[in-house]
């Protein structure tokens, strides 16, 4: 079938929606030693 | 016009002051001597080339400016070659309009069944998808191309934006072992006035008609399967009896679907 002139050239590109997170996932922070606590001179 | 040369330090060959004064007062005094002429000679020569000298500053001058020329020109061209493709790309455009769409571009596709296959207008689908490939420039990109070089009718894969001129053109009421279809084209789509010509294209609804049953679908794994053997697809728990008017029925099932929603 004949499907006449020419009009216009369209460029499809679909949207494709990320399934999985950009970035990998952080190890969780390790926790802080607990500080002593400082040992002031106690006044006289 | 002359460029004016740089002044040069390097012409001055003078006597020094001590020996240029003592001679001149023995010249007065005695007249000259020999020796004396063949430094007048001597004095002669190096006029001559500072003259030769002054001679070759100028064109060294002249050279430069005329570099300085050229470059100017050379900025010039350049600017009107960019002002020059800026004009040429507004041209294209303005003559050869392109759209981008995030959807997929709709038409309409018959094929024939025959030996256990569905075969298009040049073609066999083995699969629910085609991948057009230029037959007469195989190896040049931009696919569908557009700029003549494959024809008049150019190359890939072809749908109308009509179902209806399309059963008219191909197929009648009483015909069989045809099957229609709405395709998805992406990728470079080449719109004309009556259909498109695209990169690639998927079926995504159809309708198969055998001799005495039918399958109509928008399921992948259904249309998958017509492709793979419309016969079997005929004779399987998809296909229901026919049912007329056959082409009303391409029709209402074909056209559900015409166009695909923005995400």
């Amino acid at each position: 079938m004949d499907i006449g002139k020419r009009k216009r050239v369209i460029f499809v590109e679909p949207l494709k929606i990320p399934t999985e997170p950009e970035s990998p996932i952080e190890d969780p922070l390790e926790e802080p030693e607990p500080v002593a606590p400082s040992k002031k001179p106690t006044p006289a | 016009m002359s460029a004016k040369p740089s002044a040069s330090s390097d012409t001055t060959v003078e006597l020094p002051a001590a020996v240029r004064k003592r001679l001149q007062t023995l010249r007065n005094r005695y007249g000259r001597q020999r020796t004396d002429d063949a430094g007048h000679r001597m004095e002669l020569a190096v006029n001559r080339r500072r003259l030769q000298l002054a001679e070759i500053n100028q064109q060294i001058a002249d050279l430069e400016q005329r570099a300085r020329v050229i470059r100017s020109e050379l900025q010039g061209f350049g600017k009107g070659m960019t002002l020059l493709a800026e004009e040429t790309i507004a041209e294209y455009e303005r003559a050869f309009p392109e759209a981008w769409s995030p959807s997929s571009v709709l038409g309409y596709r018959v094929w024939v069944i025959n030996g256990n296959g569905l075969i298009g207008a040049r073609q066999v689908w083995e699969t629910p998808v085609l991948v057009a490939e230029c037959a007469e420039f195989p190896d040049v990109d931009e696919v569908p191309h557009t700029d003549n070089r494959c024809g008049r009718l150019g190359c890939g894969v072809y749908a109308t934006k009509e179902l209806k001129p399309l059963l008219d053109l191909h197929v009648r009421e009483r015909d069989r072992n045809y099957a229609a279809g709405l395709v998805a084209m992406e990728g470079k789509v080449v719109e004309h006035e009556d259909g498109y010509r695209a990169a690639r294209a998927e079926v995504v609804s159809m309708a198969l008609i055998g001799q005495h049953r039918e399958v109509y679908t928008t399921d992948s794994t259904v249309i998958a399967a017509a492709f793979t053997s419309p016969d079997e697809a005929i004779d399987s728990q998809w296909s229901r009896s026919l049912r007329e008017p056959v082409l009303e029925h391409i029709e209402a099932h074909l056209t559900e679907r015409m166009e695909e929603r923005w995400i």
